[in-house]
């Protein structure tokens, strides 16, 4: 009797395997849109009620685990009022000095901006790429390619694709994520890349150019894919390399990523 | 009928858990994987034949909830169930208490496995993906550890939960058939 090379079983499972290259490679063609939006449809209330009520329940533990450093906070933060108390009488002197300059570096007035209040209610538990999913969808008028930000106006993400009741926003940690940007303070262009939902890099800066730890970055309008003026987030760290062609800087987020709640989408 | 849809739900209530639940109690880098330790758990207990079925459905179910391409995260469980499947035949069929001994290996194993796969179908150019490798982001750092280490702890926790609904799904079959 002729001896089969191969069992049954892993013929079965070489052809699964088959099948699903196949899958794969139509997938990647954007075959699976369809299905996608359906399991969105169907899971959005899910993770929605979840998100929330799972939020709720973290914040309550925070809250339990903090109470010995509340006290102690709040003592701080009575002193720190009263010297913010005569700082915001100051600051009421720059404020229209501030609209000056922004309106001379034709920088985008956040007030200006149409924003789509939404909710967060998932995030990618996965560590190769970093989004969150969004409460509002087409039905809000949220379209791909809008920029994401938090209050202040600091810029977290763009919005990659959209169902109808929600949306999935991809983070500037993200590494498909490239923003162009620039330097605050001395003007030097380059390219804020997510570094594999660890970090934000700022490349492709020339050597020529000048950046200085401690300098903001901010989105610098160019392509006009994200408004000008948003921030980015600090340069902690300068690389400097004489063979390199570019230099690059390791930039801190000024948003955190990992405790994103309410974000506005910046509607065009 | 009834267990494929009993099933189903399951699936998909950890699928949810795993995007909507524990971003709230884990940092991002250290999520534990719900879905996979499940697989993982079905393909220590029972066959391949009775295996595949589930984790390709966990894995398409998962697929489409974290915008993975359709199939990455299904080959991964499929390869992983296989596996275990294979290991534990040749390995446990004698010394039953051998499992929980070797089982934080296979978890070990499986989520490797499967960070592998999805780090390959997830970078758009293989530059990007050796670059990442040679640098060892992908295994042996800290967040992958703490990630192991709540894996092992999910396994615990659902290890029995999950043997009793098999057992009363059995039972509730069995009853279904006499009658």
């Amino acid at each position: 009797m002729k001896k089969e090379f191969f069992s049954p079983k892993v013929k079965n499972f070489l052809l699964l395997i088959g099948i699903i290259f196949v899958l794969i490679f139509f997938s990647a063609k954007g075959a699976s849109r369809p299905f996608q939006i359906i399991a969105q449809k169907i899971a959005y209330p899910f993770e929605k009620t979840f998100y929330i009520a799972s939020r709720s329940v973290s914040e309550f533990f925070h809250l339990v685990g903090s109470i010995a450093e509340l006290k102690k906070e709040n003592e701080g933060l009575l002193k720190k009022n009263s010297s913010l108390e005569t700082e915001v009488i100051r600051l009421s002197g720059e404020k229209k000095e501030n609209e000056i300059l922004r309106e001379q570096l034709r920088l985008a007035p956040k007030k200006d901006f149409n924003l789509e209040a939404s909710f967060v209610i998932g995030q990618n538990p996965q560590r190769h790429g970093s989004w969150i999913l969004i409460d509002k969808g087409s039905s809000s008028g949220i379209e791909t390619g809008m920029s994401v930000i938090v209050s202040d106006g600091i810029l977290v993400g763009r919005i990659e694709e959209v169902f109808s009741s929600s949306a999935r926003v991809i983070l500037l940690t993200d590494p498909s994520s490239a923003v162009n940007s620039a330097d605050l303070d001395t003007g030097a262009k380059g390219v804020a890349k997510g570094d594999y939902g660890m970090g934000i890099v700022l490349d492709l800066v020339s050597q020529s150019e000048v950046i200085n730890v401690g300098d903001t970055v901010v989105t610098s309008g160019l392509g006009e894919v994200f408004p000008k003026g948003l921030f980015i987030g600090q340069i902690r760290e300068v690389k400097y390399s004489e063979d390199k062609l570019f230099q690059q800087a390791l930039i801190s987020p000024k948003a955190k990523y990992a405790k994103l709640d309410l974000v506005f989408v910046i509607k065009k | 009928m009834a267990r494929g849809v009993i099933l189903f739900i399951i699936i998909g209530i950890f699928s949810v858990f795993q995007l909507s639940v524990f971003p709230n109690f884990f940092p991002v880098a250290v999520i534990p994987d719900a879905v996979l330790v499940m697989v993982l758990l079905w393909s220590v207990r029972l066959d391949y034949e009775n295996v595949w079925k589930r984790a390709l459905l966990a894995g398409i179910l998962v697929d489409l909830l974290m915008f993975h391409f359709l199939g990455v995260e299904a080959l991964s469980f499929l390869i992983i169930s296989f596996s275990i499947s294979y290991i534990t035949k040749r390995i446990l069929v004698a010394h039953s208490l051998w499992k929980f001994a070797i089982i934080p290996l296979l978890i070990l194993g499986a989520v490797m496995i499967n960070d592998l796969i999805l780090t390959i179908f997830s970078y758009e150019s293989l530059e990007i993906f050796q670059q990442s490798f040679l640098s060892q982001k992908i295994f042996f750092n800290w967040p992958f550890l703490q990630r192991f280490f709540y894996d092992l702890i999910l396994g615990a926790l659902i290890y029995w939960p999950l043997k009793k609904l098999e057992e009363k799904m059995d039972n509730l079959s069995q009853i279904k058939f006499s009658n």
